[in-house]
């Protein structure tokens, strides 16, 4: 291996010529043919199956013939093109086909039935906010960018020490170095054991300004402060936690945790439902899933550095083979542990709440837990089983194993769905005692919120020209007071004497013109109409729904009202040709059920000063998000969909 | 913090590069997983350093420099995956996917474009093999193919995209 690159920067030197054309350097002439064995060893690369002695053959054409490294990069990134592609396809389809399935009863359904808007040089913060962007696939890119950048880069540079020990300093997890100085690969390998699948409003207490990591994989040992909102870990054994804040919840198991403070819900489904294959029940990015559906799992037992503890679901949502190297036991079961308790899953989906002072709640949703009291001294059971101690010290109970009963002298007790318990210290002193309660399940949060779509529809989509919109409708004409509310109709926009590009063309698939009539009809200069469309919130929360769009206007839109609310508008033209669009955003004045937004588009020209009659249209591209489930009114918001870009910037278009 | 205008700025500038750097560091490990996770480690040094960089300069050789780095790092540490391309050849690809006219951020936009053109079993195939990952020879027994025909179809597929993009890309530079 050779010495490391420098990383200063300097201008390079960078060789020029067409696309695709080849460079005379290299160690063939530029003309050189490709030899006819070269391209299995390319299928075989882009098919990511090359073999070592494929490789090293590969090598020797790369090496040897400069056309070969070109069509070998072009096709590489052509393959890399795709499975980015794919991912972003996929992950809208993940995201809608989850929405469908739980807002259908009831609320009500919502689907999308616009396509997503293209995010061409997006700014940040709608980089970050792939879930919204949906399927456009760059986003997705860039997301998953930062969802590294933000855990490795702040987790473990910016924070605390104390922090930052928990979450990098583990000998078992990762850390992140700087190129040059030191490796990641210099320490002991990560061990992962699952997946952060959902964020909702989190909020760190020991990090205000760290942005979670959706997607990002959990590693064994790592902490999470949370000081408010929701994160939901997803297990590679398919296992789920659902973390509210404020809490702190140690990843010390790959079958479990400890908790040490707040409450959390977790989901092991008995008999390999829902199991294994990492159900998605936060609805957002799988990480988990897009990983292995593709029918090949990345060879982990095949690394020394083994990067994820991808488990079989026998007997329950862990792999006993696969202890956790921090937890005290090794456990075939699905254990929380707190300061004063041992909650061990037989399959079921349950709460656990531990107080600032340690006490612990529990409560079965379904199935059966075991809770265990844990405590140096049981109140009239004499000592208990020793709490094991961690490497800081602290105080660690050990984990029980559902049916070892009471051999220890713990006492122990069996919830079934709907049951709870309570274990605390005792007022006496030193002991814990188990109590069985009749609580309210209401405190804990079983599922996260999820962004929803909000069904809109963009002018004239799926129409042919001529046809009414029954989406859209021009409410009103200010050249005329008598004027009654008729249906939008998608026009033609092909008139002759019109130079080509004068308007966009009309796709009916994504949108399309709409006018007064089919025909592009010419009005007055001075009129202006309010193009009118409404759509419903049911079952959605109105304080987090948010509308993006984009349009195109003969001759200029005056106004943007939702509710009666005006939103601002992007600087656009008045003037032809009418193809670059005009984005905005709505991200107030929302209201449960009906909402109508409105349009004014004006046919005024500041070059028609003769006041000659012309053609009025509009077309226009929505889409739209709110928090469907979940609690609270959605200021905390979802990590996803923090947009809040620069919207209302004029941008290219096709 | 991070001042936001730089953050932006970083922003900005990965987003340009990413796709040449992520399509880098596949050309030198073969293997798609583990390029998503050197490119993941690439991208945290990126920041990490960028104020080494100095604006107006070029990025992306710079990127693809620090990434060029992480898969030496990443191939060092990993037994199985010695360094199979020279640190020469390395250099020569990087040279290859730097070139400027090769920049194009929108790529997925024509790709998404001409993914669409192709009939549906292309796209399918596509699909499988490039976006889910799905080996050779799994699709083949699925389709009931040998996988060689699979392969063929995959360059040709491979192919018909490749040129699409190029067109597409040729509008778009059109004045």
């Amino acid at each position: 291996m050779s010495e490391r690159l420098s990383e200063k920067h300097e201008p390079t030197p960078l060789a020029g010529g067409a696309r695709r054309t080849v460079p005379a350097d290299g160690g063939a002439p530029a003309c050189a043919p490709i030899a006819d064995d070269f391209w299995p060893l390319l299928d075989a690369a882009c098919a990511d199956e090359l073999t070592e002695e494929q490789a090293v053959a590969l090598q020797t054409h790369l090496a040897s013939n400069p056309a070969a490294r070109r069509e070998y990069i072009a096709h590489i990134r052509l393959r890399t093109n795709i499975r980015q592609w794919w991912k972003g396809e996929r992950s809208r389809a993940l995201g809608l086909g989850r929405i469908e399935a739980e807002c259908s009863s009831p609320p009500p359904p919502t689907v999308v039935v616009n396509p997503p808007l293209p995010s061409h040089r997006s700014p940040l913060p709608a980089l970050l906010s792939s879930d919204f962007v949906g399927g456009w696939a760059f986003s997705y890119i860039v997301a998953s960018v930062f969802v590294c950048l933000l855990l490795l880069g702040f987790w473990a540079y910016k924070l605390p020490s104390d922090r930052g020990s928990s979450i990098a300093s583990s000998d078992n997890s990762r850390r992140s170095t700087t190129s040059g100085e030191e490796s990641i690969h210099d320490r002991p390998a990560p061990v992962f054991v699952g997946r952060v699948t959902g964020i909702a409003g989190a909020k760190w207490s020991d990090e205000p300004n760290y942005i979670a990591p959706l997607g990002y994989r959990v590693a064994l040992g790592r902490t999470y402060k949370l000081k408010s909102g929701l994160l939901e870990i997803t297990y590679d054994s398919g296992a789920k936690v659902i973390l509210e804040g404020p809490c702190d919840y140690e990843v010390d198991s790959t079958a479990g945790g400890y908790l040490s403070l707040g409450q959390l819900v977790a989901r092991v489904e008995a008999g390999g439902k829902g199991r294994g294959a990492g159900e998605v029940v936060s609805g957002q990015l799988s990480v988990t899933s897009v990983k292995e559906e593709g029918g090949r799992r990345k060879e982990e037992g095949g690394r020394p550095n083994a990067a994820s503890l991808a488990t079989t679901h026998q007997p329950l949502a862990t792999n006993s083979q696969s202890p956790s190297p921090l937890s005290p036991l090794p456990s075939p079961l699905f254990t929380v542990r707190t300061p004063t308790a041992i909650v061990t899953d037989l399959g079921t989906e349950f709460g656990v709440e531990v107080a600032a002072n340690g006490d612990t709640t529990s409560h079965v949703f379904q199935g059966r837990v075991v809770v265990r009291a844990e405590g140096s001294r049981i109140r009239g059971q004499g000592s208990g089983v020793r709490g094991q101690r961690s490497e800081d010290g602290k105080k660690r109970p050990a984990t029980a194993v559902a049916g070892d009963g009471l051999a220890s002298g713990t006492p122990t007790v069996t919830l079934d769905a709907g049951e709870s318990a309570r274990v605390q210290r005792d007022a006496a002193g030193g002991g814990v005692v188990v109590r069985r309660e009749s609580l309210a399940a209401g405190g804990f949060v079983r599922d996260l919120p999820r962004w929803t779509p909000i069904k809109l529809f963009n002018t004239g989509v799926g129409l042919k020209e001529g046809d009414a919109d029954p989406h859209w409708r021009i409410v009103a004409r200010s050249d005329d007071p008598e004027f009654k509310p008729i249906q939008a109709v998608a026009t033609s926009v092909e008139m002759s004497g019109n130079l080509p590009e004068y308007y966009l063309p009309n796709n009916p698939a994504r949108s399309q013109w709409l006018s007064i009539a089919a025909d592009l009809p010419k009005v007055p200069r001075d009129a202006t109409f309010t193009f009118r469309t409404t759509f419903e919130l049911n079952g959605l929360t109105p304080g987090s729904a948010f509308i993006r769009g984009r349009f195109l206007a003969d001759n200029h839109v005056t106004a943007i009202r939702l509710n009666g609310r005006s939103a601002s508008i992007g600087d656009h033209n008045y003037e032809p040709p009418f193809n670059r669009y005009c984005s905005f955003a709505v991200r107030e004045g929302f209201v449960e059920g009906i909402n109508v937004l409105e349009i004014e588009v004006s046919n005024q020209s500041p070059s028609n000063e003769a006041n000659i009659p012309s053609p009025v249209a509009l077309l226009l591209e929505l889409e739209g998000r709110a928090i469907c489930g979940g609690r609270g009114d959605g200021d905390a918001g979802l990590a996803p969909y923090n947009s809040g870009g620069k919207e209302g910037r004029t941008t290219s278009n096709h | 913090m991070p001042d936001q205008k730089r953050y932006e700025e970083f922003v900005d500038l990965l987003q340009r590069a990413s796709g040449q750097v992520l399509a880098y560091i596949n050309a030198l490990l073969l293997n798609w997983d583990d390029a998503e996770d050197v490119f993941q480690e690439s991208c945290v040094v990126l920041w990490r350093k960028f104020d080494d960089y100095r604006p107006g300069t070029n990025f992306t050789a710079w990127a693809l420099r620090i990434a060029q780095n992480k898969v030496m790092d990443f191939q060092k540490a990993r037994s199985r995956h010695r360094a199979v391309f020279s640190p020469d050849l390395q250099s020569m690809l990087l040279t290859e996917i730097a070139r400027p006219e090769d920049a194009d951020p929108d790529g997925l936009d024509a790709l998404s474009d001409c993914m669409e053109r192709l009939n549906d079993a292309d796209r399918r195939l596509a699909q499988l093999c490039y976006g889910e990952g799905m080996r050779v020879s799994e699709v083949a027994a699925r389709l009931n193919r040998s996988p060689q025909s699979v392969h063929n179809s995959l360059r040709r597929i491979r192919g018909v995209l490749l040129e699409c993009i190029e067109r597409s890309v040729e509008r778009e530079e059109r004045p």
